[in-house]
């Protein structure tokens, strides 16, 4: 997770950003920059297990996208700086109920390996 | 008895005055040395004194901050300036003499050593790697139903159609071959192509998965696995040897595409390239089915494709149904 002090840049990026995308890939990306470095395979679980229903085009938008610091064919590096400005814990959770996500207080005490919602789990029980 | 002033053992001031009252020492290295044995220090010279001036130079602090600014030169921007060079270090004249030597072969009947031939129990030792599951786009409860359904060829059945025998031998028509019903066989195989270009990057793994759903249902060796990148008029199908074959029309099964047509989230009627209209033409003309999964929803769909591919929809909400009801009974080909 990146706690870093955001920059000018990325604090303007993410003002541009609001401005342009639409809300539901901010909000995949707030549950994405809990980790700092997604994979396909992660960011799959992450738009199913958080945001149920939502369209399989969401992934490309994010991948592809000027959250994205780092791209390869394996993984994507999110803007580390933007993270402490996007994520905040319980907003975190309540988008997760927005989206008709599962109940990640519900996961908390079971276990389960380690993904964006056992970290939103660790983070809502704070 | 006279009290003993220091312990047993103990070599004190007085011991050391005794020695140099008994022992006869001559000069001044033999009485250093009985110092030295009985553990004393020999110091003939004075102590450094620390004078008043030298504690002010030590707790100075200024004396370390002399720095001298540098300033940048006015013509010349700060920082593209040239560096000052510092003059270059001599190197040694005399060239060191080394010693190089070869190793030995190793002997043919050499003994291993012992912590070879003992088992290595780290060496040994599995570590499972635990991989998480992954949501494919075609959930495994319902691939088989909706592969299976796009895949479908109706072909002559070996079921006699008896209704369309009785009514030919009523009109006096003798058929001269037995008529028989249809059924719908998965036997035909496909040919999976599928689009590995950048833009289908977060759907690699998907692409993978759903190759091999379409093994599982088809089998290995009625599906014929091609890649491509961009372009489906060069797909290959890559061997094991390294070697590859290009992608050449075969009527007799039908065509199964993954790709999102290099149309990239534009939402007002977007259009393909001409490559993929070729693409589209060359298997109509040659009559072969084309199914094209794109995991982008149906209001990114090009526009330009024409009626003949049947696009489905690569996503969990999609079901066998839908794809029935798109395809119908199966596909004919001759």
């Amino acid at each position: 997770m990146g706690w870093l002090n955001p920059s000018n840049y990325e604090k303007e990026l993410l003002a541009n950003l609001r401005n342009n995308l639409a809300q539901d890939i901010i909000d995949l990306a707030k549950f994405a920059v809990l980790t700092p470095r997604i994979e396909p395979l992660l960011l799959r679980n992450i738009r199913l297990e958080m945001m149920p229903g939502s369209e399989t085009e969401l992934e490309h938008w994010l991948w592809f996208s000027a959250f994205v610091n780092a791209r390869s064919t394996r993984a994507i590096v999110l803007h580390q700086g933007i993270a402490r400005l996007l994520i905040g814990c319980r907003n975190c959770v309540k988008l997760a109920l927005k989206y008709g996500g599962v109940n990640p207080l519900f996961y908390a005490n079971k276990k389960r390996p380690v993904t964006a919602l056992s970290f939103v789990s660790k983070l809502s029980a704070l | 008895m006279a009290e003993q002033s220091a312990k047993r053992g103990e070599i004190s001031l007085s011991e050391l005055l005794i020695a140099i009252n008994d022992l006869p020492w001559q000069n001044e290295e033999q009485l250093k040395s009985m110092f030295h044995a009985l553990g004393f220090n020999w110091q003939n010279e004075s102590s450094e004194i620390i004078t008043l001036d030298q504690q002010k130079k030590i707790y100075d602090r200024t004396h370390y901050r002399q720095k001298h600014d540098v300033k940048p030169p006015k013509n010349n921007p700060f920082g593209l300036s040239i560096p000052p060079t510092s003059d270059p270090v001599e190197l040694p004249k005399t060239i060191l003499s080394s010693e190089l030597k070869a190793l030995e072969p190793l002997l043919a009947n050499s003994i291993e050593p012992d912590f070879l031939q003992k088992e290595n129990a780290l060496l040994k030792m599995d570590f499972p790697i635990s991989k998480l599951a992954r949501s494919n786009l075609f959930p495994n409860r319902t691939n088989r139903g909706i592969l299976s359904a796009a895949l479908q060829v109706k072909t002559r059945g070996k079921t006699i159609a008896i209704s369309q025998l009785i009514n030919q031998v009523i009109k006096g028509k003798l058929p001269k071959t037995m008529p028989r019903l249809d059924c719908i066989t998965l036997q035909r195989g496909c040919q999976l192509l599928l689009d590995y270009s950048d833009s289908m990057v977060p759907y690699w793994e998907d692409l993978t998965a759903l190759a091999e759903q379409v093994q599982d249902l088809l089998g290995t060796e009625r599906v014929k696995i091609f890649e491509f990148d961009q372009n489906p008029l060069t797909a290959k199908q890559w061997q094991e040897s390294g070697q590859s074959t290009d992608w050449l029309v075969d009527t007799s099964r039908p065509v199964l595409l993954a790709s999102q047509l290099g149309v990239s989230g534009q939402r007002n009627s977007p259009t393909v390239k001409t490559y993929w209209l070729e693409f589209i033409r060359l298997c109509e003309q040659k009559n072969v089915p084309l199914l094209i999964l794109n995991p982008w929803q149906e209001s990114y769909w090009p526009v330009n494709l024409g009626k003949f591919p049947i696009l489905i929809h690569w996503n969990p909400l999609t079901t066998a149904t839908l794809v029935k009801k798109w395809i119908g009974a199966g596909h004919e080909i001759n």
